[in-house]
């Protein structure tokens, strides 16, 4: 469904990552692992087109969207939940739900996603007129993936989920990225937590200053002699 | 004096005041929406009074009736401005873009002087001398309308701000730019709606305010002046707050005009302005 080949792109000058293919199956659940810097959010920033790629391709669903605009990339079904900033603080959390929701396709569907996000996560439900600043972490952090969920994607590019959050709320949110992949939904995870990671991904690709060197089964990772001394504490 | 030429002045500082509060509730959205601090707008308003003026003498037609020609006109004229004006600019440095504005300000007054001439003139209408009794006291009916336009406008807007998609997107561009543009918010086709809207609010401002003021071409720059100082008293970005500081500056500057006098009295929005800025810089409402 989704295929990247030797893409090449970063934030300014220097490239964050370089010739980088990575792809994702219809259904698949793959997390891009690696520590800060290695160059994970700028490689879905820029499948999102929020940042433009030096060269290669981005292939969803057969079309090449590299470049293009973010509305269209959305419009299309690519949606990415960030790993910082994520809600609108001032807006409740059923305004920032539906300001999710903004192409076409997703609109018709408004009743049946509201009720598939609240479904997905009962304390948003609890919390639908309360303001996003009034949020804690964890909520925040369902609160950008249900809203990614609104924007009726075929693929969600979760960044960081557990970034700044407390244990628990890494559980519960990893929880419901089970959930989300239980229901088919194709999900790219970028995360420095390798444990949940690889416990929820179907594969995994292993960054490091910008390019991937390895890359296999979730369970073959975990086994893998240097992935466990490197990021799973031996 | 009497209560009725105080209530004279109340109104009458209501009515430009909403003026002010119709101007700068659009340099709110445009603000909100684009970081963008049209210069030129006071320049619109006073050229779309001089458009009333035309409408005025071929076609005989009362400024509160052209507002349904002028709406859609400025309208339109909004959607241009962002599009060929304004969005091109957004990428070049700050001090291009700001000199770009000022060339328009220039560009806009000497056009309407060559269109229109110097003189300033005034736009007949068929109620601008017709009173409302209030009790014992007779108020002129062009400074209620001002006045009751500048309310209806912000309710309207409100609503279409809580309760519309339009609405939504806007808000959240303005509190998230980058997070608004990441989801898939078509933030440059927002921005253009804003522009629009902000010319139509300038539309209305026009045919509400003429019945009552005379027109010259320098006049749109300090109108600009005006909606900029209610701008950062409200709170820039805080459209509730150009409401209230529009009426709040109108009000203060009518009462200080008629006590103090006019040289005097015209300071006031200045002295409002320094206050604002050093005890509540981020204007009396804050962010919207």
């Amino acid at each position: 469904m989704l295929e990247i080949r030797g893409l090449t792109g970063g934030y300014g000058v220097v490239p964050a990552f370089g010739d980088i293919s990575i792809k994702v199956d219809q259904g698949e659940t793959v997390a891009l692992l690696g520590s800060n810097g290695a160059g994970k959010t700028a490689l879905l920033l820029t499948t999102v087109g929020v940042l433009k790629p030096v060269s290669g391709s981005i292939l969803f669903e057969g079309a090449d969207i590299a470049g293009m605009h973010t509305r269209d990339i959305v419009g299309r079904g690519v949606v990415m939940v960030p790993s910082s900033d994520r809600v609108f603080p001032e807006l409740t959390v059923e305004e920032n739900l539906r300001v999710g929701c903004c192409s076409s396709t997703a609109k018709a569907e408004r009743k049946a996603l509201f009720d598939r996000v609240y479904k997905l996560f009962p304390r948003l439900h609890e919390r639908k007129s309360q303001v996003g600043s009034t949020l804690s972490g964890g909520e925040r952090g369902m609160l950008a993936v249900g809203r990614g969920v609104m924007g009726n994607p075929k693929i969600l590019l979760i960044d960081e989920p557990s970034q700044g959050l407390a244990p628990i709320m890494i559980r519960h949110l990893f929880a419901a990225i089970q959930v989300l992949k239980e229901h088919g939904f194709s999900i790219l995870l970028a995360e420095q937590n390798a444990r949940m990671a690889l416990d929820v991904c179907d594969r995994a690709y292993v960054l490091r200053s910008g390019s991937v060197v390895l890359s296999g089964r979730a369970g073959d990772l975990r086994s893998n002699e240097s992935i466990r001394k490197t990021y799973l504490g031996g | 004096m009497n209560p009725g030429t105080l209530a004279q002045v109340l109104v009458q500082g209501l009515a430009y005041g909403g003026v002010y509060a119709l101007l700068a509730m659009g340099l709110t959205l445009m603000y909100a929406v684009s970081r963008a601090l049209n210069i030129a707008h006071g320049n619109f308003l006073a050229l779309c009074m001089y458009l009333l003026l035309t409408l005025s003498t071929s076609l005989r037609l009362d400024p509160y009736v052209s507002v349904f020609i002028t709406v859609p006109v400025f309208f339109g004229l909004g959607l241009l401005f962002y599009r060929y004006f304004y969005h091109p600019l957004q990428k070049a440095e700050l001090l291009l873009s700001f000199q770009a504005m000022i060339a328009l300000v220039f560009i806009l007054t000497e056009g309407t002087y060559m269109i229109w001439g110097g003189n300033a003139v005034q736009v007949p209408s068929a109620v601008q001398l017709a009173h409302v009794r209030v009790g014992s006291m007779q108020i002129s009916l062009p400074l209620v309308l001002a006045a009751g336009a500048a309310i209806v406008v912000a309710a309207v807007l409100y609503l279409m701000l809580k309760r519309t998609d339009l609405g939504h997107q806007i808000r959240a561009i303005a509190q998230r730019p980058e997070l608004a543009r990441l989801i898939g918010i078509n933030v440059v086709r927002v921005e253009m709606l804003v522009f629009g809207m902000a010319f139509v609010l300038v539309a209305i401002a026009a045919s509400f305010v003429v019945p009552f003021w005379t027109v010259t071409p320098e006049m749109g720059f300090s109108f600009a002046l005006f909606a900029f100082i209610v701008l950062v008293v409200g709170g820039m970005g805080n459209f509730l707050g150009a409401l209230a500081g529009g009426f709040l500056v109108g009000v203060a500057t009518a009462f200080s005009q008629f006590f103090l006098g006019g040289s005097l009295g015209s300071a006031i929005p200045y002295v409002i302005f320094v206050l604002v800025l050093i005890f509540k810089p981020k204007g009396l409402m804050g962010t919207m």
